[in-house]
Order: structure tokens, then C-alpha cells, then sequence
């Protein structure tokens, strides 16, 4: 039993120690998020650990809030227009990016 | 919140303008419903971005950033002076977005300052949680780029200087307060009793409310407790009030227990809400505060605000809130904090003494206070300053390239929610273009009197652009298209040139098209742009200089110019308006328009302004062919005379050559100088110039000039001499007149309205005529006689960018829109009452449009949204019964207002949340309701049918507003609300109006075979009952066929015509109608009647019942009335509200009793005697579209449709 309780508290200072560094726990958290299962353990460790467990969470872009329906058949004539701009401008800057 | 009310209620002539978060969407409606009736809606503004960005979330950076971007791009379209951040440090667990100088760096931003605790005690708030210090020091690092930081104490502006090293004045403390509900109040002994017992409190109680954390200090101040002699401890309780976690309240019982204090000493009460806060702040001996560190001391000063005697600590702001030295303790020193209680436990006076002095200081802190304060340090903040200009196109592409950078798409669909989200805030924004027409002065490279004036105006506007407007001035290319014209207007800002093509065109409902300079051929090449202009709500004016074509179409016929010019001017009347220089144009124009045929827009109006004319402006070049020095010595040698157009024939320059000519022979010393290019029809007057002896010595043509040498000869020459024949706005004679030169002018209206009797006047074709004024004022300038136009009255192109706007543009400001929705008429007409009413409102709108708002036809599809049904039911549209064109999805601005007139219910119910985000965007949304039969009569109904209406009526509930189309249907709908939705029946807006039936105008269409009664087919003699409506069982059909059995029965020789088609559930009644014995001899039943035969039976028929259980309306009775047709009716309250005392009522469910009634009303009829429904108040549709209106309220002032309610100063 302590021996768990020994982990347990190891695993959180770990958790605590790599959230410090918000690339390393964003690339951290990327991998564990291949096995919900040990991810869901572990963010409910950190929880009870009293770590700010909104912080093991990733968002999901599909929970993306956007005001009313944004498929391309649903947008206003502006809107076609900026996204057509935001397509072209996003295309350049990946052209740029590229060695 | 209190806060920002204060700042409303204080801001005098400041305009405020609240902009929330739509990634927060169910925190705006509250909002709203907080500032209802102080600040005007269409100052609340939502603004967009795809979510969620809340730091503590991983994976939220790009989206964050590009929320920050949508923000301030947003926030400087509302063109403020200040933006003020009420809270900062936002966003970590939320959707909160804050941000200062991530897109512009020119508006001055404020921020309120609480406190530095995180800062100040890392290891307590930052340490253990990495992802929030990043968040809290990125926060932080933002706060050097605020120009003022509003403190809420001395203290914390003192904090906040000391440790973030900024300079002392960026600080300023404008304090805070506390809500006015906090105050001393009575409180019932059952009240008193129930909110102790609640909370475990038996004895006078010593009091703290706060959070628990270490700095909070709670274990001293239980530990002091301790230490209070037994005596007193046995009186009291500690009372601890607030939110504890359950980790920090073992921690505190802990401390309890280890100080030797009972359960029953020291209570942990938990969370209490105001009221029972403000009773226990009211009831308790004594408040203690011992926190190490405060920004303020909220608790400290509601406390006292109810009358409590106060005690706190002596470190951070404790001391500035308290504002007494004796009622501070050192909150380190135990011993310290038990004496002071142990002060105001024992001393009655002392605790007097505290209650007195905490009513009195507390009175210093008020919201009222605190906003003024904020006030008054923004008006001293700096205004943005005007930059130099950059083309929508590129402050666009600006954002975009911004946007790309930090989001990467993983496909169309993300740029298309980043690209809604932007448009949204677009058009929700407050920022419009002034798109200025400038394809004259691009096109030609002669400069014109036309061309000087437009480059003098558009760099006025530049300089000065118009309240609310971003002025662009674009030009029209091959093809029909229009381009920002971006080099023209930087060059005209006086700044560097800019790199790069021009950009098309884009635009946005509440832009404005100026047409201020010609260029007929491209312009009448992009009429069709104009109309699309126009249909996307911008306002399309154009300035007319030239109606020569129009005024001397004679002279004219023949050329292609004066072809293109009027062609030019038919597109010109199908815009907004027009803006004449003079109002001699203005009348010319006006003769012309009245003149058939000419379609003009109903819109269309003729603004007069008075010319500007440019001053003479620096030399750019020297002549080409004449040498400026050269030029001045011959000119000065003798007396010029300089002519300044166009070579065109109604200009009257072979007039003047003429004149000029017969001077030279007779010796007389002068020189013509010519100056314009030559037009069309006018080769032999450029072959007499060219090939005159003259040329060269007295007489001068200079096609091509520029301002050096248009300067030069207005320098050089002694008079200006105009013959024009018409002249649409005399400014080249302003011009001459601005330099100071004499004029001699041909007689016409436009030169007399110019100049007045500030010159020379000439009348006549010949030349001599013009050869005799220049001798005769040659003459009388040698005696100084002559005219002088310096009293000439000049415009400067300020004043005439100042008439623009307060005439022209001021009434152009951003169109409220009447989204009026049109589902079901757009799928099919069946000709039911419902679609009757939205054709004829409809129709009326389109001839009447209610004052300031667009009339917007919209529909929604199963499975699609809401898209513009434009030029729906338009006159020229295709019959609506085809109408399938696929119009593009709506947009919608704060101030618009969603109608839903065509009754589709199912649509409006799955249509619900895109009700709720208009409404939250500022859209008022309201429905037409029709009746209310199906809620209150569901068994009349096909089974789901009343489940759809259920739906509908739901979504109605919660909208801004119902219009019922009677005072009935209102008193049902309303108490419907009460009953099912009562929390939502305060604030909710129930109207009525009524329905028209146009008196004056056939029902049918005129055009069809005459009408054919179907009631002739009875015999000639009977009485012809009528009952007109779709077979339903609520409309009373089998009662009155009961009761004409009975008088059948009876030998009565009466008919029952009934009109109609077959509705739902009355199978049966159709078997025993059709089958009746009666059927084709007494009983008829016309189920398939056009408006012209229903017209007839109208006319042919001797009563109308109506017989129907509930009705929204009762249209057959006012189509009765109509006809003189008498009725008998049930007597419900519609039929009442309708025919009033002018129908004969039954009241009765027997068929006997029936029978009865109708028999008595045939007595009464042979003898004259029967109710005449000629009371009836029958109201067209025009006046029934325009009562509509007036419930609908639309018609009121709208704060952004007002320029002159635009102050000096946003916040």
C-alpha cells in the first residue's frame, strides 16, 4: 500500500516537473494521448494530486466554437472571400516555411 | 459589471461602447438584459473567433492568438479613443480573451489593476502550476504596453510601480466600491432566526468572509480567538464565511482543534449568498480582517457599508480602505489581533466609535466616484493618431497574413470557421468605406476643371475623412470592375509611394460608392456592378457635372458622347441619388426626370451642393511646348483673355474666335488663349485654331496642361471668358473667379446663380456680341469699372466635404435590415390566408419601405440555414411560384430586425439556436403569430400537428417579441406565456395589428375572364347562405349544416354555399356533404374557387356565417363587409374585436337553436332591420403594412443611424 502511495506521489512530482516546461508536456501529452486509457489514469492521478487538471487535457479542434454553421456552402459572400484569401495567404506562408 | 454601469450612467457626451466575447455567448444575453434601458443595444457589440483558447488547455496557443488578432482587429473597427480591459488576467480556464498592441499599437488601451499576488507569492500561486505562471507572466509582460493602469488603490498602484518598474504616472488609482445593496437594513426576528439557524450561529458572532488562502491569514485569526479570555469566547462564535476548498477547511479545523477551540466556537459556514451576506455583515459584533496581503479589501468595505464594526490588519491597502488607525492590528502577532477584539467585544463605545467611523468612510467609496475618475483619465489620454493611408486591401491582407501565420489549416473547413468568424465581426463592426470614384482623374492625363476639383476633394477627404467612413478611392477598369485605387490615394496623402498592383474592389452592407469624377464609358460598363452594389446594401450616389446632353439634346443627337452621357445618367437614377453643383442643375435634372421615359429608383434623390474650387496649388511641371517665363512675357504684353474647357460644340469657343477674330481686324491688341482638349464635333474649330494666322502671336491653344501652366496662364491673363451654351456647374469660372480674374459670361441660369452680378454678362450667336462686351469692359477696366469677382461667393473643397457628409453620407449610414422571412411562400403559394398576407405586406413594403431599413426577403430549407430570397416577389421577378435561385446565406449586424411572417414551423423550430445567436449578436428576432388554435384547441388538429406549433411557439417565447395579427390572438398569446413561461413574459414584447383587405382594388386580378359566381348555379328567389373556408372541425361546419336541415325540413327556401377546400379530420363531414339529399339543389360545397369567383360569391351571396370555434382573424368577414355582405357569427372575441356590433351574433352549440337564430336573422333582413356591416373598420393593406410596422416599433431612432449622436470620444 505505501509503495503505491510511494508511486503515486512520484508519478505527480513527474507530472509537476514536465508541465513546467509547456513544450515538453504538450509533446508529452501528444503521446500519451495514443492510449486513452493510461492517459485518463494519469490525468486522474494529477487530479487528485490537487495539479490543475485542466492542464493534462489537450483541446480537440473539432470542440472549436464558431458562430453558426461554418462549412464553406454556409458562408456569406465576405466570407467566402476571406477564407479564399486565408487559403491563398496560409499556401504562401507554407511555401515559405519550406526549405 | 458595476463598474461599467457607472462608467454608462457617468459618460456625459462620451460614447460607450461595450464589446463582449462570442466565445463566451451565454454570458451576453444577461448582459444585454443588465444594460437594457442605459445604454442603447446596438452599443453592445459581440465579436468572434474559433474557440476554445483558454491557456490552461494544451493545444490552444494558435487559436488563441488568432483570437487576439479577430479581437483588436474588431475593437479598432468600432474606431475608439480608448479601450479599456476591465480584467486582464482572463482566459485561463475560460474562453476569455485579452490581449493589448497583438494587431494595433495605435489606440490607447487602459486596464483595470487589481494586484500583483501571484507575483508577489509565487511559490503559493506560480510554482506549482508552470502552465499558469506562463500564462500569468505573458499576461504581465502586457501591461508596459497599457498606457494607464487603473488601480483600485493607493496601495496597489504603489505595488505595481514598485514592481513592475514602470513610471510612476502609468499608475493611477481610481479606487472601487461595493454595490449599494450592501448597506444597513432591517431584518425580522423569524428572518434573523432562520438565517442563524441555517448556519449554526447561537450567539453574537464575530465575522470573516473570504478565501482561505495562506496569505489570507485564517490561522492567526483563529488562534487570536483562542486566546480571548473564556469569558467572551463563551458570549461569541467565529463565524467563517466563503468558499473554502475541502483541503483548506481541514487545515482550519486543524488549527481550531490544535488551539483548543470547540466545534461549537468556530463555524465554518461555507458559501453564502449576497443576501444572506449582507444580513450577516447586518448581525454580526464585530468584522475582523487579518489577510497579509489585499489589493483593496472588498469584505472590509461592504462590512462596513452594513454598519459593522471593522478591524483589519495594518498591511497592504487594509489601511487605505479602513481609514482608522485605531481599528488596525498587526496580523503577524497573535496577541495583537486578540487585544483589538477583544477591544471591541468589551468597549461599547470603541465599537460605536468603528460603526460611526465605517458608515462615514465607507460613503468615500462609490461606483458613481470611480467612473468619474476613469473619465477623467481618459480624456486626457492621447487620441489615436491618424496614420497614413492604407487601403482596406491591405489592412486586410495585413490580418490574414497575420492569421496564416499562427493557424495552421488542416484543411478548407478551418479557414472557412476562421473566415466566418471574421466576416461576423466585419460586418458587426462599426467600421465603413467611403469607396470615392476617382476613374476620371486615373483615366485622362489632361487635367480638367472636373479633374482638379475631385483631386482637391479627395484629398480633403483623405485628410478629413467623414465621421464613421474609411475613405477609398477606386477607379473602374475593362470589364466592369472597380480596383482600389491605393497609389493615387497615398500619393494623395502626401506620403511615400506604395509597391505592388492595385486590388480589387470588396464591399459591405452600410459601405457608400461616391461617383465623384466621370468617365462615362467605363462607368456605363459597370452598371451591373453597381446594381450588385446595391443589392448588397451599399448606397450607389454619383456627382453629375455635365446635363449638357440632357439640356441641349438637340444639338446633341448626333454625337455618341451625348448618347453615352444620358445612357450614363438612366444608370445614374437607378442608384441612390445624385449630387448637383448648382441648383440650376439641379432643377434642369429634376424638368428631365419628370420628363417619361425615365425609370427612377425610388430611392433616388438630387442633392444641390455648392462647388468647391481647389486653391492654386504648387507647380508641378513646366508647359511642354511654351516655356513658363516665355509664356508669362507674351501674355503679359497685351490683355489675355483665357477660355477654360474642353473644346467641345456647346462650349462656345468658335464664338469667341469668332469675336477675337473681328478684334484682331480692327486692330485691337489682345490675346485668346485656349486651354483644353478637343472633344468630339469640333474638328473644323481645332483646324480654324490650328491654321490661323494668329496662332502662335495673339492666340494660344494648349491642349494638354498641367497646374504650372493652367497657373501661369491664370496668372498672366486680364479676363476669362465662358460661352457656354449649358454648363452643369460653372467650375471653371469658379476657378478663374479664385484667382481673382474678371469674368465675361454667356447669360445662362448656371453663370448668373455662379457669379451673380460679379460679371460680365453677354447674350447671342455671334461673334460680334462677344467682340462688343470685351471692347466695352476693356473700356471700363481702364476705368476701374468693371465688374470685380471678388465678392463672388467660393466654397473651399472643406466646406464641400462638410456638405457631403452632413447631406449625402450622413443619411447613408449603415442600413438596419428587415430580414422578413418568406420560407413557405418561397416553397410553394398556395394561395392559403397566411400566404395572402405575406404577399400583401410584402408588396407593400417593397412600395413603402419602412424608413431606414432594407426590406430583406429570407427563407430557410429543410437542412440548409437561412439564405436571401432576393428580389422574392419583386415586380420583374420570376413568378414565385418558380422561384428556386439559391440567394446566398444571411448576414446579420447588430440594430437588424428578423421578422418571421410566413407561419413554417417546423423550419423556425430547427432553425432555434440560430434565432438565440442573432439575438445574442443584437438582431431583434420577432414573429408573426396567426393564431393561437393549435395550443388551445390541439384536438382540432391532425395528430403532430400540434407538437410542431408547440415547437414553434416555444421558440416565439423566447424571442424579442410577438405581433399578433389581432388584440385576441395577443391576450391568448400572452397569457400562454404567463402560464408556461413566466419568467420570460417580463421584458417580452406582445403586439397586434390588423389584417387589410383592400377596398378599393378587385380581389382578383383584373387582367382574368370577368368574374364567374359560383353561387349562380342556385335558383334565382332563395336566400344564399355563405361560409367561406378551408373545411376544418373547428370551423362549425356541421352545426350550421344541422341547422339548415332543420330549416330545410322546415319548407325554407334558404341555400348553403360553403367555399372551401377539404381540411384534416373531416372525412366524415365530406361523405355526408357529398352524399347529402340536398347536394347540387340547396347544398353546395366549392372547393376549388379562384380569388375572382370568390369575389362573386361575395357579391352573389345574401349572409355570410361564420360559424368557426377560433379564429386568428376572421379575413371572410372583413371580406364581407368588404362586399356589403351581412354576417352572422359566433359570438367569440375575435369575431367581436372585428365586426364589433355589425354582425348578428349566435351563441349556441345546439342546431335547433341555430336554426333559430338564422331564422330570426332572415326576419330581421326582410324587414331591413339586420346588423349592417358597413361599421366594420376595413383597412387596407397599405395602412394595415404600415400598423405592422408601428408594432414592430422598427421605424424608431437607431443611435447608429444618427450622425450627429457620434460624440468626440469612444470608449
Amino acid at each position: 500500500m505505501r509503495l503505491v502511495q510511494l508511486l503515486r506521489s512520484a508519478t505527480a512530482a513527474l507530472i509537476c516537473q514536465i508541465l513546467r516546461f509547456p513544450r515538453l508536456s504538450y509533446s508529452v501529452n501528444r503521446v500519451l494521448m495514443l492510449a486513452p486509457a493510461l492517459h485518463q489514469r494519469l490525468f486522474r492521478l494529477a487530479q487528485e494530486s490537487g495539479i490543475d487538471t485542466g492542464l493534462v487535457r489537450r483541446a480537440h479542434p473539432e470542440e472549436a466554437f464558431q458562430p453558426g454553421n461554418t462549412r464553406r456552402r454556409y458562408l456569406t459572400r465576405r466570407g467566402r472571400e476571406i477564407a479564399a484569401d486565408l487559403l491563398a495567404a496560409s499556401q504562401v506562408e507554407g511555401r515559405r516555411n519550406t526549405p | 459589471m458595476s463598474f461599467t454601469k457607472a462608467v454608462v450612467r457617468n459618460r456625459g457626451e462620451h460614447d460607450v461602447f461595450l464589446a463582449l466575447n462570442g466565445l463566451l455567448a451565454d454570458s451576453v444575453m444577461p448582459i444585454r438584459r443588465e444594460f437594457a434601458g442605459i445604454l442603447p443595444s446596438d452599443r453592445i457589440r459581440v465579436w468572434h473567433a474559433p474557440g476554445p483558447v483558454s491557456e490552461c488547455l494544451a493545444g490552444n496557443d494558435e487559436r488563441r492568438l488568432a483570437a487576439e488578432l479577430l479581437r483588436e482587429d474588431f475593437l479598432r473597427s468600432l474606431q475608439p479613443d480608448v479601450i479599456h480591459i476591465s480584467s486582464l488576467f482572463e482566459g485561463y480556464v475560460d474562453n476569455a480573451v485579452t490581449s493589448i498592441g497583438a494587431h494595433d499599437s495605435t489606440t490607447a488601451v487602459t486596464v483595470s489593476f487589481f494586484d500583483l499576488i501571484p507575483l508577489l507569492h509565487r511559490a503559493q500561486y506560480l510554482d506549482p502550476h508552470p502552465l499558469y505562471e506562463r500564462f500569468y507572466t505573458r499576461k504581465l509582460s502586457l501591461i508596459p504596453r497599457a498606457s494607464k493602469c487603473l488601480s483600485i488603490s493607493a496601495f496597489s498602484a504603489n505595488d505595481g510601480r514598485k514592481h513592475l518598474q514602470l513610471p510612476a504616472d502609468r499608475f493611477v488609482n481610481v479606487s472601487t466600491a461595493v454595490d449599494t445593496k450592501f448597506r444597513p437594513i432591517e431584518i425580522e426576528p423569524d428572518t434573523k432566526r432562520y438565517t442563524l439557524g441555517r448556519l449554526g450561529i447561537e450567539r453574537p458572532f464575530v465575522l470573516y468572509t473570504g478565501g482561505a488562502d495562506e496569505r489570507k491569514n485564517i490561522a492567526k485569526l483563529v488562534f487570536a480567538y483562542a486566546k480571548l479570555p473564556e469569558e467572551l469566547r463563551s458570549k461569541h462564535q467565529l463565524i467563517l464565511v466563503g468558499k473554502l476548498p475541502a483541503v483548506e477547511t481541514r487545515a482550519i479545523e486543524g488549527a481550531a482543534a490544535s488551539a483548543g477551540l470547540t466545534t461549537d466556537e468556530i463555524r465554518l459556514c461555507g458559501y453564502v449568498d449576497d443576501d444572506q451576506l449582507i444580513r450577516l455583515y447586518n448581525l454580526c459584533e464585530l468584522f475582523v480582517m487579518p489577510s497579509l496581503y489585499e489589493g483593496f479589501g472588498l469584505p472590509v468595505l461592504e462590512a462596513m457599508r452594513c454598519g459593522a464594526p471593522v478591524i483589519a490588519s495594518n498591511s497592504s491597502s487594509l489601511p487605505e480602505v479602513l481609514g482608522c488607525e485605531e481599528a488596525l492590528f498587526d496580523p503577524e502577532n497573535t496577541d495583537a489581533i486578540r487585544d483589538k477584539m477583544a477591544a471591541v467585544l468589551t468597549s461599547g463605545q470603541f465599537r460605536a466609535r468603528l460603526v460611526a467611523h465605517g458608515k462615514r468612510h465607507a460613503a468615500r467609496f462609490s461606483w458613481d466616484h470611480t467612473a468619474r475618475s476613469a473619465l477623467d483619465l481618459w480624456e486626457t489620454l492621447p487620441r489615436p493618431k491618424p496614420h497614413f493611408h492604407t487601403s482596406s486591401a491591405v489592412h486586410a491582407e495585413l490580418l490574414i497574413n497575420r492569421l496564416s501565420r499562427c493557424l495552421t489549416f488542416s484543411g478548407r473547413e478551418s479557414a472557412a470557421g476562421l473566415a466566418a468568424c471574421l466576416a461576423q465581426n466585419q460586418i458587426s463592426g462599426m467600421e465603413r468605406q467611403l469607396l470615392i470614384d476617382v476613374s476620371g482623374v486615373m483615366e485622362r492625363d489632361s487635367p480638367s476643371a472636373e479633374h482638379r476639383f475631385v483631386v482637391a476633394c479627395v484629398r480633403e477627404i483623405l485628410h478629413h475623412p467623414p465621421a464613421g467612413l474609411r475613405a477609398e478611392p477606386v477607379y473602374a477598369v475593362d470589364g466592369g470592375d472597380y480596383m482600389y485605387a491605393e497609389r493615387f490615394a497615398v500619393s494623395s496623402s502626401g506620403v511615400a509611394d506604395v509597391s505592388g498592383a492595385d486590388r480589387p474592389i470588396r464591399w459591405q452592407r452600410g459601405d457608400v460608392f461616391l461617383g465623384l469624377s466621370t468617365e462615362y464609358d467605363l462607368q456605363v460598363e459597370s452598371a451591373e456592378l453597381y446594381r450588385r452594389l446595391r443589392d448588397d446594401g451599399v448606397v450607389v450616389r454619383f456627382c453629375v457635372y455635365d446635363l449638357s446632353a440632357v439640356e441641349l439634346s438637340e444639338q446633341y443627337e448626333h454625337y455618341d458622347d451625348c448618347h453615352i452621357q444620358r445612357r450614363w445618367l438612366s444608370i445614374v437614377t437607378s442608384c441612390d441619388g445624385a449630387i448637383v453643383l448648382t441648383k440650376t442643375s439641379a432643377d434642369v435634372f429634376r424638368n428631365w426626370l419628370d420628363k417619361p421615359p425615365h425609370p427612377v429608383d425610388h430611392r433616388f434623390t438630387i442633392t444641390h451642393l455648392r462647388p468647391s474650387v481647389d486653391k492654386p496649388t504648387p507647380a508641378r511641371a513646366s508647359a511642354p511646348d511654351v516655356q513658363g517665363a516665355d509664356l508669362v512675357r507674351v501674355l503679359a504684353s497685351r490683355p489675355s483673355f483665357a477660355t477654360v474647357s474642353n473644346l467641345e460644340p456647346h462650349r462656345g469657343q468658335a464664338q469667341i474666335l469668332d469675336a477675337f477674330e473681328l478684334l484682331w481686324s480692327e486692330g485691337f491688341e489682345a490675346n485668346l488663349v485656349f486651354i483644353g482638349k478637343p472633344g468630339l464635333g469640333v474638328e473644323e474649330l481645332a483646324e480654324r485654331i490650328q491654321g490661323n494666322p494668329q496662332l502662335g502671336r495673339r492666340l494660344f491653344w494648349f491642349c494638354d496642361v498641367d497646374d504650372a501652366l493652367l497657373d501661369t496662364v491664370y496668372r498672366s491673363s486680364a479676363c476669362a471668358v465662358a460661352a457656354s451654351l449649358s454648363d452643369g456647374c460653372g467650375l471653371s469660372v469658379l476657378e478663374a473667379a479664385s484667382r481673382g480674374l474678371p469674368l465675361i459670361l454667356r447669360d445662362i441660369p448656371v453663370y448668373r446663380e455662379v457669379a451673380g452680378d460679379h460679371a460680365q454678362y453677354f447674350t447671342g450667336a455671334h461673334g460680334s456680341v462677344i467682340a462688343t462686351v470685351v471692347k466695352k469692359w476693356m473700356d471700363r477696366s481702364a476705368t476701374s469699372t468693371c465688374p470685380k469677382p471678388y465678392d463672388i461667393a467660393l466654397l473651399d473643397e472643406q466646406e464641400f466635404v462638410e456638405g457631403l457628409q452632413a447631406r449625402v453620407l450622413g443619411a447613408a449610414f449603415r442600413p438596419r435590415q428587415l430580414l422578413v422571412d418568406v420560407s413557405e411562400l418561397v416553397r410553394t403559394d398556395a394561395g392559403a390566408g397566411i400566404q395572402r398576407v405575406v404577399r400583401s405586406i410584402l408588396q407593400n413594403w417593397r412600395l413603402y419601405p419602412p424608413e431606414g431599413l432594407r426590406v430583406e426577403t429570407v427563407y430557410a430549407s429543410q437542412g440548409d440555414i437561412y439564405r436571401y430570397a432576393k428580389h422574392f416577389g419583386s415586380p420583374g421577378a420570376r413568378a414565385h411560384k418558380h422561384w428556386q435561385q439559391k440567394g446566398d446565406p444571411i448576414e446579420y449586424a447588430p440594430g437588424d430586425v428578423f421578422l418571421g411572417l410566413d407561419f413554417q414551423p417546423v423550419l423556425v423550430a430547427s432553425n432555434r439556436d440560430f434565432f438565440r445567436q442573432m439575438r445574442v449578436q443584437g438582431v431583434e428576432v420577432r414573429f408573426i403569430v396567426y393564431d393561437m388554435l393549435q395550443a388551445r384547441m390541439p384536438e382540432y388538429f391532425p395528430a403532430g400537428a400540434s407538437t410542431a406549433f408547440m415547437q414553434w411557439l416555444e421558440v416565439v417565447g423566447e424571442s424579442d417579441g410577438a405581433v399578433c395579427i389581432s388584440e385576441s390572438v395577443a391576450n391568448e398569446f400572452d397569457a400562454w406565456l404567463r402560464e408556461s413561461h413566466e419568467d420570460r413574459s417580463e421584458g417580452f414584447d406582445t403586439q397586434w395589428f390588423h389584417l387589410g383587405a383592400d377596398i378599393n382594388e378587385p380581389l382578383s386580378d383584373s387582367s382574368m375572364a370577368p368574374p364567374n359566381s359560383p353561387i349562380e348555379k342556385g335558383i334565382d328567389g332563395r336566400k344564399r347562405f355563405l361560409m367561406v373556408g378551408t373545411i376544418e372541425p373547428r370551423k362549425g361546419h356541421t352545426i350550421v349544416l344541422d341547422a339548415f336541415e332543420i330549416l330545410w325540413a322546415a319548407g325554407a327556401t334558404v341555400e348553403l354555399h360553403i367555399v372551401g377546400k377539404q381540411g384534416w379530420l373531416v372525412e366524415a363531414l365530406a361523405r355526408r356533404i357529398r352524399g347529402h339529399s340536398e347536394f347540387g339543389e340547396k347544398l353546395f360545397w366549392h372547393s376549388r374557387v379562384e380569388d375572382h369567383e370568390l369575389e362573386a360569391a361575395y357579391r352573389d351571396a345574401t349572409c355570410l356565417i361564420a360559424a368557426s370555434e377560433g379564429e386568428g382573424f376572421g379575413l371572410p368577414i372583413v371580406e364581407a363587409a368588404r362586399h356589403g355582405l351581412p354576417v352572422i357569427a359566433r359570438d367569440i372575441p375575435i369575431f367581436r374585436e372585428i365586426a364589433g356590433t355589425c354582425a348578428h351574433y349566435f351563441d349556441v352549440d345546439c342546431p335547433e337553436a341555430l336554426a333559430e337564430r338564422v331564422r330570426s336573422w332572415i326576419c330581421l333582413f326582410e324587414q331591413s332591420r339586420h346588423p349592417r356591416v358597413e361599421g366594420v373598420e376595413l383597412l387596407t393593406w397599405r395602412e394595415s403594412a404600415s400598423q405592422l410596422e408601428r408594432a414592430l416599433n422598427i421605424a424608431r431612432p437607431y443611435p447608429s443611424t444618427r450622425l450627429e449622436t457620434v460624440p468626440s470620444r469612444k470608449v
